[in-house]
């Protein structure tokens, strides 16, 4: 079918130069432009992700052989031919605007031959693209042309061939596969999967194809589809189902290659990190929750063995009369032992839930507190983390803050509460050199968060947010 | 019967020159014209055999006049001429209606005869 066109052309070439003495040198220059640009396109077009340029390509050859058909049309493969080598540019204004120029000019013959025009084009096309070598090749050729004819110096001969030339090697440039931008491509991997498929879709012009890795889940190819297999030391990593032109370039296909390698193990890297770091929230999380059992129990042991035996002499010593001294001393140590245990774990947490331990912390605190909110149970070492966050914040509170009042809200919904302690004291407060920062591990390792506000004279606010 | 001929082109100088050549070889010169719009309405009034035209015209250009004269039932042979060398209309050249094209700087007898006969 190609070489069928390609033949066509140049019987059509030939046919058109009998008629009058023509320059045999010329006629075969002509037709080999011609035949460059028809099979540029044929070669572009077939591949998918140059088809429109193979197409502009075809329709420049059309016109070209039409231009010998008619004088009026001689100049009618300009657009197309600009048009495909400027297609990569089409977002740049000048490029937009040499491309309608080169329309426009080619399509009106009164333009197309003045010289100032020719040369005006001409400059337009190789300034829209100057890293462009189709471009160059044939806004250069076209300034060469409409210079030749301005300054009639007898440069037309060279022009001529220039031009030719130029024509015929826009024509096998743009046959090329585009190459596709690799360093882009590196650089876009770590966006995911969804994103190297879209970059890969722009490199090899398939907007079907599909990536796929694991390698068990790839789909069927569908008619005119293929499947490429890529392996990385023997095993199998990644399945691409596409357009069986897609990757039809070898070396397009090694870059892709490579790049798909690139972004599974990039991929694979990803999930092994996010892994690990789940693994070790999970495990901070544990720790938290054993330390806080670990604590309960070892409260209720205090209570239950040491606490019992106090109380049983206090209850003995009852009976008895006198030794003031020896009942001080034991109502104090009854006292530390309470306070003590309080400290790893007060028992109202476990009998009411947090809002009973608050009430509690409230009432034994030195400064007035407002409580709001009255929070339902939750699972233990959140109620006692949450505790110990207000226990600190009220402590904080009466010792540093020259408070007057302290309000503790309590506040959640399904799948997160938060506790919020505010005072009205002087501020200023060091999160750092805080207890509180003791607190924040435990807070963060249940996967919440702590946020100590306090600038100077303006109070301090402790704000915790636990997920549920 | 010789040959008739109409001469366009917009200096009287080549006018003359191609005139005095055409006559001292057999060939009748019908008409001159100077510019595209005049070539066109002299080849109405005068239907020669040949045109021999110069393509930097004014108005319409020589390769209009020769498009609007191939448009014609019984159109004349056209000869395109120029100082500009073929290689600076070739693809216009080659979809031309004509039969043939001459450098001004190479009319001569020897040149002129065959393309006109």
């Amino acid at each position: 079918m190609k070489v069928a066109i390609v033949a066509a052309a140049l019987v059509l070439v030939v046919a058109a130069e009998l008629a009058w003495g023509p320059s045999w040198p010329e006629v075969a220059g002509d037709a080999l432009a011609g035949a460059a640009l028809l099979a540029g396109g044929g070669i572009a077009a077939a591949r998918r992700s140059s088809r429109v340029a193979g197409i502009l390509l075809l329709a420049a050859g059309a016109a070209w052989l039409a231009g010998l058909a008619a004088a009026s049309l001689a100049a009618l493969h300009r657009g197309p031919l600009v048009h495909a080598a400027l297609l990569g540019m089409r977002r740049r204004p000048l490029a937009v605007a040499a491309i309608m120029a080169a329309y426009v000019t080619g399509a009106v013959s009164e333009l197309a031959v003045l010289d100032a025009v020719t040369l005006g084009v001409g400059l337009l096309v190789v300034v829209a693209a100057p890293r462009a070598p189709a471009a160059v090749a044939v806004g250069g050729a076209l300034g060469l042309a409409g210079l030749a004819g301005l300054a009639e110096t007898g440069l037309d001969e060279i022009a001529l061939w220039t031009y030719f030339g130029a024509v015929a090697c826009a024509g096998a440039l743009l046959a090329r596969p585009p190459r596709p931008d690799v360093i882009g491509l590196v650089a876009e991997l770590g966006d995911g999967r969804e994103a190297l498929r879209d970059r890969l879709v722009r490199a090899i012009g398939d907007p079907e194809l599909l990536v796929s890795f694991p390698p068990a889940a790839a789909p069927q190819p569908q008619p005119r589809q293929v499947r490429t297999d890529i392996t990385e030391g023997g095993e199998l990593v990644a399945v691409l189902v596409h357009d069986r032109m897609a990757l039809a370039d070898a070396e397009l296909r090694a870059a892709v290659e490579s790049c798909v390698r690139l972004a599974v193990a990039n991929a694979r890297l990803r999930a092994e990190i996010v892994e690990r770091a789940n693994e070790v929230a999970a495990s901070r999380r544990r720790l938290v929750v054993a330390a806080a059992g670990q604590r309960r129990a070892l409260e209720r042991e205090l209570q239950a063995s040491a606490g019992r035996r106090l109380e049983a002499v206090a209850e003995r010593l009852a009976l008895v009369a006198g030794m003031p001294e020896i009942r001080g001393e034991l109502e104090r140590a009854r006292a530390d032992l309470e306070r003590f245990a309080r400290g790893l774990h007060p028992g109202a947490l476990e009998r009411g839930g947090l809002a009973a331990a608050l009430e509690e912390l409230a009432a034994a605190s030195a400064l007035p507190i407002e409580l709001i909110g009255r929070p339902p149970r939750f699972a233990p070492a959140l109620e006692a983390t949450a505790y110990f966050v207000a226990a600190e914040a009220l402590a904080n509170a009466a010792k540093h803050s020259g408070a007057s009042r302290v309000r503790v809200e309590l506040s959640g919904g399904d799948t997160r509460f938060s506790l919020r302690v505010t005072d009205d004291g002087c501020g200023g407060a060091d999160p750092r050199g805080s207890g509180l920062l003791g607190l924040r591990d435990r807070v963060e390792a249940l996967g919440g968060r702590l946020r100590i506000d306090s600038p100077p004279a303006r109070g301090t606010e402790v704000l915790m947010e636990l997920p549920l | 019967m010789a040959t008739r001929v109409l001469i366009v082109d917009d200096h009287a100088a080549f006018r003359a020159a191609a005139r005095a050549l055409l006559e001292g070889d057999g060939f009748e010169v019908v008409g001159e014209a100077a510019d595209g719009h005049a070539a066109l309405s002299e080849c109405a009034r005068v239907s020669p055999d040949v045109v021999l035209l110069d393509v930097q015209l004014p108005g319409l250009d020589g390769f209009a006049v020769a498009r609007e004269l191939a448009r014609h039932t019984a159109p004349p042979r056209v000869v395109l001429v120029s100082s500009r060398s073929r290689s600076a209309y070739r693809r216009r050249l080659a979809g031309a209606s004509i039969s043939g094209f001459l450098n001004k700087a190479e009319l001569s007898r020897e040149s002129l005869g065959p393309l006109l006969a």
